[in-house]
């Protein structure tokens, strides 16, 4: 009952910071520009062609029932159209949305298995070499610039050993002859289901450096605060507890401090996540990968207005949506925030 | 008590232990020399004060002595193994299967996102090799044994879920789950209200006797050890000073050391007209700073020259060991630390509540219907379904008076609301309804609209010292204060004043000048009475003014609010879960429960029949320092409801030993008074509730 009333709060908080935005993300579309019109038409306008917008955009109406044709816009689906393409900007997102978020999970899949676990190890044996060499990995995967790093993972597997391509999401090859359906878009789970597994494969190895790199960060920020957390909790009198009643080290560790220590690490990936949606812009150039990054770029440099403000749009519902999804998976996982 | 059989051999055996803990570059010992035997069966006591190393011997015995400790010396042998040159997974084996702790914090030492029963299971899948469900349903066995109620609720709850005793009971159902030849328990009961710890106490003497395993206690509590254990060892600033039966060490203690601890606790039914304190000057040196000679020596009343060197441990021939130069002159009864030997004073004066109240004349303070009630914040749920929001009940209707010069003795357990309602006097906390007059004059619910005259009239003394000194002024500049702003002195008058005020709490005068973090718990406490006593106040409420400090310090506390008070004819309350502490310094005692209150009477009474059921239930539960005395035996099913929640008609219902059936959950109780003008709050006609009980501390 208490976890349920916690998940409800949890959600209402979440559907009002919803609306709020949206409020905001209309005023920075309408408002902010002197003419909206203008420059929805685009350069060099004629008057007629201003007024023509003025009423198509219904900019006569008063402001509550501008919002609210917005937000009908919004929610069945039509995000606008884009000043530089002219395209619907819904289905551009379409196709690159699925590939960042690709890359992006599997690259945060990675921080998960590489860094709490080393992160955990880190904190038990404190002064240990194996702490101090994971010190040092996460000190280099915070400050190492990450097109550097890109560029060295390439030298190393593409141009020494040769073991795995240089960039792109498939080969030409399996573009050619084996072709992922689009389902999602996401080629991994797309040739899954159909049982393609050649471009399965081919779309793995292409993703290990892009995902390799783009987890660098993640990882060094999970090795540091789950190192400092695991400090803390076996510092705590129920791990005492714990090892005297002859528990296996093994357990005290990754079962028995590792879930009173792993809350604060997910919510820091949480945030690692969002921020690499758009942050991994670097990585997608480097990789030749069509992702949401290049997108943003270059509606940024050509002052695409509502090609920004739904991609702010879209990444503020991810940002809540994983912060909920963060907050109920702590109900679970510690149930003292339930209460207070 | 169990027997123990003397052809076995010990199960642990400790000889001259010395452990350090290392600060920076310096060793420093916490224990010295320190040697025991546990026999198969036997409950041993390990009795001292903070820093006297009793936990340190505990986790050595453990080998848990985290980074900083080393054993620098000594043997622990248990069951016939060399326990010290086991490596941490040969541990393992003996952790949790032969050996296991009871640890101090219950709440501290459960895991907080680990369901309590999945916690116990663990355990006994990793050491009994069980499956998932035969495990599940020997926890449930184990629960029951602990006498959890409701063992499938408790196994399902998290551990903030669950009170304090219960998980106290999960605790010791995790340490005997493996029948473990050692059980330590250190301080098991410490955190807990007494009637909880009474029913604990008990439940765990039975099983002790059951499982013939052998525990060593670990406590502060001279009471506890004399209900429980067959031998006790008594520890002071690292050393064991007197190791000995329980009988002999309560009727012949031999350290000049354990004679001040026993005399340093009031005993239940004991009151300042009758017995004083004998308090032990002074504390307990510092880990780094112990003396060279014998570590008692500069609060000892006995040292003479040959002290200036370490006495050794003498063993005595009947079975007894202590470590003093002078133990044959104390055995002999030429001489005893116990200046002001233990007797009565003069009788208690024979006047009834009613004929004090008079005689006493002005009335000081004045509570009529006193209620401090905090709403709780409704959920969504709630705030969707629109109900009301709950209310804890603190402090729920009390009506009190206290005459000059009076002091008052407001005893409870915790969730009573007696804290509150001090803090409702004082306007800390805003009273929600009802009226407190003071001198005759209304007082307003909120501090902030008291007059002067009234802030200068009223002051407190807090439970924690640490907290009621500015670590940033000088103990000088924190005594000014309210001498300068409230009874408005010059800075030259102020000045003098502390120096008198700082002779009155019996600290030299250079105290002035120093830092509260340069200065004991002890004397903060000091400072912080003179303080309140600094404006000369009508009333003065104290909370759990002794409670954070050491046994050995308390004595001297208690006896300086007692001069002080007579000196300035204070009117006092004293607010406090412990009944003998309450019973020894109040002239009326008021006894609450769950914001209300259940009995007022005259303290020399409130130790004899008739009492009100609640009262009779805190006196069979308090544990008694002396083994001689016979106590009765009533124990309290639960726990405390709920403030939120609380019971119909008389509040007590849900626990009373002597309900009466539906006239006590359909109405409330009416006040009653004895022979004695003592007032009982109960359906039962005082004369009836007198014959039904008895003494419940009886002298053999
Ligand atoms: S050795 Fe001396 S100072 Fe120490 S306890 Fe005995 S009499 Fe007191
Ligand atoms: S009124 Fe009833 S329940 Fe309350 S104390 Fe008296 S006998 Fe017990």
């Amino acid at each position: 009952m208490q976890r349920l009333d916690y998940i409800l709060k949890r959600m209402v908080m979440a559907i009002f910071v919803l609306i709020s935005v949206s409020i905001l993300t209309f005023f920075i579309a309408r408002v902010v520009p002197s003419n909206p019109a203008a420059a929805w038409v685009g350069p060099h306008p004629t008057k007629e062609q201003i007024e023509k917008a003025t009423l198509e955009l219904g900019l006569d109406k008063p402001l509550y029932v501008q919002y609210q044709r917005y937000m009908q816009d919004l929610l069945s689906g039509d995000l606008g159209t884009s000043v530089r393409t002219h395209q619907p900007i819904l289905s551009d997102i379409k196709t690159f949305l699925p590939a960042t978020l690709e890359l992006v999970f599997v690259g945060m899949l990675i921080a998960v298995l590489i860094g709490i676990p080393l992160g955990v190890l880190s904190g038990a044996f404190k002064g240990s070499w194996l702490d101090h060499f994971t010190r040092l990995i996460s000190i280099a995967g915070v400050s190492m610039p990450v097109f550097l790093l890109g560029l060295l993972l390439q030298l190393l597997f593409f141009r020494q050993l040769g073991l795995l391509p240089l960039g792109a999401r498939v080969s030409t090859e399996v573009a050619l002859f084996h072709p992922v359906t689009p389902i999602t878009r996401m080629y991994l789970i797309d040739s899954a289901v159909t049982g393609n597994w050649t471009a399965f494969k081919d779309a793995s190895i292409h993703l290990i450096l892009p995902a390799l790199a783009l987890a660098t960060y993640p990882i060094a920020l999970a090795i540091r605060m789950t190192r400092s957390t695991m400090i803390e909790v076996l510092n705590e009198k129920y791990i005492m507890a714990a090892r005297i009643s002859g528990i296996r080290e093994r357990s005290v560790l990754f079962i028995l401090a590792l879930k009173n220590a792993i809350v604060p690490t997910l919510n820091a990936l949480g945030l690692a996540f969002v921020y690499s949606l758009t942050g991994a812009i670097l990585i997608e150039i480097i990789f030749s990968w069509p992702g949401l990054g290049t997108y943003v770029t270059n509606a940024v440099l050509g002052v695409d207005f509502p090609v920004i403000v739904s991609v702010t749009l879209i990444m503020t519902v991810f940002y809540i949506a994983i912060n909920l999804i963060l907050d109920i998976l702590q109900a679970f996982i510690d149930p003292r925030v339930i209460i207070g | 008590m169990n027997t123990i059989t003397k052809d076995q051999s010990p199960t642990l055996i400790i000889e001259d232990l010395t452990v350090a803990y290392r600060y920076g570059d310096l060793l420093l010992d916490a224990v010295r020399d320190f040697s025991l035997q546990i026999a198969a069966g036997q409950t041993y006591g390990l009795v001292g004060e903070s820093g006297s190393g009793k936990t340190t011997v505990a986790m050595a015995v453990m080998r848990y002595l985290g980074d900083t400790g080393v054993v620098r010396a000594g043997k622990i042998e248990f069951d016939g193994r060399d326990l010290l040159s086991l490596n941490t997974s040969e541990m393992r084996q003996v952790w949790g299967a032969e050996m296991s702790l009871v640890p101090q914090n219950p709440l501290s030492s459960l895991n907080p996102s680990i369901r309590v029963g999945e916690q116990l299971s663990e355990i006994l899948r990793h050491h009994q090799g069980l499956d998932r469900e035969t495990a599940r349903v020997k926890t449930l066995e184990l629960f029951r044994m602990v006498q959890l109620p409701d063992p499938q609720w408790v196994a399902d709850s998290y551990p903030h879920q669950i009170s304090g005793g219960m998980r106290q009971r999960v605790l010791i159902a995790m340490a005997l789950s493996t029948t473990p030849c050692l059980l330590i328990l250190d301080e098991p009961t410490t955190s807990l209200d007494v009637t909880t710890q009474a029913s604990i106490l008990d439940r765990m003497s039975e099983l002790i006797i059951d499982l013939q395993s052998s525990i060593l206690y670990v406590t502060h509590n001279l009471g506890v050890v004399a209900q429980i254990c067959d031998r006790v060892a008594v520890l002071y600033a690292g050393e064991l000073v007197e190791d000995a039966a329980l009988e002999d060490l309560f009727r012949m203690p031999l350290h000049p050391y354990t004679q001040g601890l026993l005399d340093s606790v009031p005993h239940l039914g004991e009151t300042k007209d009758e017995v004083q304190l004998g308090a032990i000057p002074g504390q307990i040196p510092a880990l780094g700073a112990r003396p060279e000679g014998c570590v008692f020596e500069p609060r000892c009343p006995l040292a003479i020259q040959i002290c200036s060197q370490r006495p050794p441990i003498i063993s005595t021939n009947n079975g007894r060991k202590v470590r003093c130069h002078r133990w044959e002159e104390i055995a002999s009864g030429s001489i005893s630390a116990r200046e002001i030997p233990r007797e009565f004073k003069k009788e208690g004066t024979e006047i009834t509540l009613d004929q004090y109240e008079n005689e006493h004349g002005d009335t000081i303070l004045d509570l009529r219907d006193v209620e401090v009630h905090f709403p709780l914040r409704r959920s969504i749920r709630e705030v969707i379904i629109t109900e009301p929001a709950r209310k804890v009940k603190a402090v729920d209707g009390i009506s009190l008076s206290l005459q000059r010069a009076q002091t008052l003795g407001l005893v409870g357990e915790s969730g009573s609301g007696k804290t509150t309602l001090g803090r409702a006097i004082v306007g800390l906390v805003e009273r929600t309804n009802g009226d407190i007059d003071l001198f005759g004059i209304s007082l307003p619910p909120a501090l902030s609209r008291r007059d002067f005259k009234t802030l200068h009239q009223l002051q407190m003394v807090f439970q924690n010292p640490e907290q009621a000194l500015n670590p940033y002024l000088s103990i000088g500049a924190s005594m000014r204060r309210p001498l300068m702003r409230l009874a408005k002195k010059s800075r030259r008058e102020a000045d003098k004043e502390v120096a008198n005020l700082l002779k009155a709490v019996q600290l030299p005068p250079d105290y002035a000048f120093r830092m509260p973090n340069q200065i004991s718990g002890g004397e903060k406490q000091r400072v912080a009475i003179a303080r309140a006593f600094a404006t000369n106040p009508g009333l003065l409420v104290a909370d759990e003014p002794v409670s954070s400090l050491d046994v050995s310090v308390q004595a001297s506390i208690l006896n300086l609010l007692n001069e002080l008070q007579i000196e300035h004819e204070t009117t006092m309350l004293f607010i406090s879960h412990n009944l003998a502490v309450v019973g020894y310094l109040a002239d009326v005692i008021a006894v609450i429960y769950l914001g209300k209150l259940m009995e007022v009477s005259r303290s020399q009474d409130l130790f004899k029949p008739p009492y009100h059921p609640y009262t009779e239930a805190l006196l069979s539960a308090v544990p008694i320092p002396d083994p001689s005395i016979q106590q009765g035996r009533i124990r309290l099913k639960g726990d405390v409801p709920s403030p939120v929640n609380t019971p119909s008609g008389c509040p007590f219902h849900t626990r009373c030993p002597h309900f009466l059936g539906d006239i006590c959950v359909s109405k409330k109780p009416v006040w009653q008074m004895d022979a004695n003008g003592n007032r009982i709050y109960c359906h039962i006609p005082v004369e009836e509730l007198g014959a039904k009980q008895k003494n419940m501390i009886k002298q053999e």
